[in-house]
This record gives structure tokens, sequence and C-alpha cells, in this order.
């Protein structure tokens, strides 16, 4: 499972509340065709032969990386001081 | 050291492979324990908090109330892709940080050491009181 709403708000002195909400899902459509790419590349190294590739390091570290949108489910930042109050949320 | 890595180290010791097969095999070995830890990553369910609690003092400085709370996972996770960067890169950020003045190894980062940080931080208590704040960090 994967992290999919970034949400919260930003209040100010005078309590007017900005609501935040913003869907990851716009985040994953974009590095959508990355990964495709991506793995296509690394399907061309594997088909090659090429062992010790750097490229395929590299590429492997850039598979890991979508790890980090599940681990982050759960976060929470809440910031409030006299000027104006914030928090975010990400689920 | 873990049974997959004794039985590489067994095998080049009998001569069936040669030390760069083994490096090979100890690479792709490390990188799936990276991947198990990774996988296993969210069961933990623990949080790390930061709270910063201003204190009240007259004339103090004013600082607001700061609560961050970070999945472990996340953190644990941090540390297990750090551990996939390749080692040309980590080069490059050990000499970087050498020269900010951090004398910091990104090799460490292996599968082993990872769980002992990990094992380590759900210990941690940090405690700071100061004049204007308390601040407090801790697993939970």
């Amino acid at each position: 499972m994967i992290a999919m709403l970034v949400s919260g708000y930003f209040r100010t002195k005078k309590g007017k509340t900005f609501p935040i909400w913003f869907p990851l899902i716009l985040i994953y459509i974009i590095l959508l065709p990355l990964y495709i790419l991506a793995s296509i590349v690394l399907l061309i190294i594997s088909i090659s032969g090429t062992r010790d590739s750097t490229a395929k390091k590299y590429l492997k570290l850039f598979f890991a990386l979508p790890q980090i949108f599940g681990a982050m489910i759960g976060t929470n930042i809440t910031v409030e001081n006299e000027d104006a109050n914030f928090e975010v949320n990400i689920t | 050291m873990n049974e997959e890595r004794m039985k590489i180290l067994t095998m080049l010791a009998e001569g069936k492979i040669n030390a760069e097969e083994a490096e090979q095999l100890l690479s792709a070995a490390q990188e799936k324990e990276s991947e198990m830890n990774l996988s296993g990553s969210n069961s933990s369910g623990k949080f790390i908090y930061v709270n910063v609690e201003p204190k009240n003092t007259p004339g103090g400085a004013k600082i607001g109330r700061v609560q961050v709370k970070v999945p472990f996972a996340l953190i644990k996770a941090g540390f297990n892709i750090a551990g996939l960067i390749p080692k040309e890169a980590q080069n490059e950020i050990n000499n970087e940080l050498k020269q900010q003045g951090m004398n910091f190894d990104f090799s460490n980062f292996n599968p082993e050491n990872i769980q002992d940080i990990m094992d380590s931080l759900e210990q941690l208590t940090v405690d700071v009181d100061n004049e204007d704040s308390v601040i407090r960090v801790f697993c939970r």
C-alpha cells in the first residue's frame, strides 16, 4: 500500500483556514512513464548480458524509491505559533 | 553473518567459484536482504516523535509548538535505499560530506548494520530542556 493523499490545513492569526488537499496519484501519474522507460532499459541491459553495469545499479536504486511512498503513510507535521497554525498529514 | 553469505564464502574457499563470482553473489545476497528488510518495514507500526513545547517564560523568546511524527518504516526505507546507492556515488557523497566536516561512510549501510541502527533507534529518547522550550525525541 502506498500513500495516496497529503491533507492538512493552514490557519492564520485571524482565524481564516485554508485546507490543503493533494492527491499523490498526480505524482504517480507523472512518474509512471519514467518507470515504464526504466523497465525497458533494465530489460535491454538484462538481455544484453551486462553483468556489472553501473546503469543497472542506478536502475535498481530507482526502482527501490517507490518504497518511500509506502513507508511515509502516517507522517504528521504540526506547527503552532502566534501567527499561524499549520498541519500536514500523509495518508 | 547469515547462512547465505557463509555458503558463498565456503564455495569460494572450496574453489567452486572464483573471487569475482563470489563478489557478485554477495552483492546479490545483500540486495535480497535489503529488499526483505524493506518489505517487512511497514509491520513495525512505530513512529519517531519530535516535540518542541515552548515555555511560557516572561520576556523569553516566543517560539511555536512543533510536533513531528515520522513512521519508523520511512527511516528504515531511507537506510535501505542508502544501502542500494552504487559504490561510485557513495564515494562521491562521502567526499562531499568530508569536505563539509562530516566524516561519514555510506558504505557502512549494509543490512546487518541497518538492523542494529533500527534496534538502537527504538530505544532512543532525547530530552532537551532549555530556557525557551522543552524538546523531546522518542520512539513509540
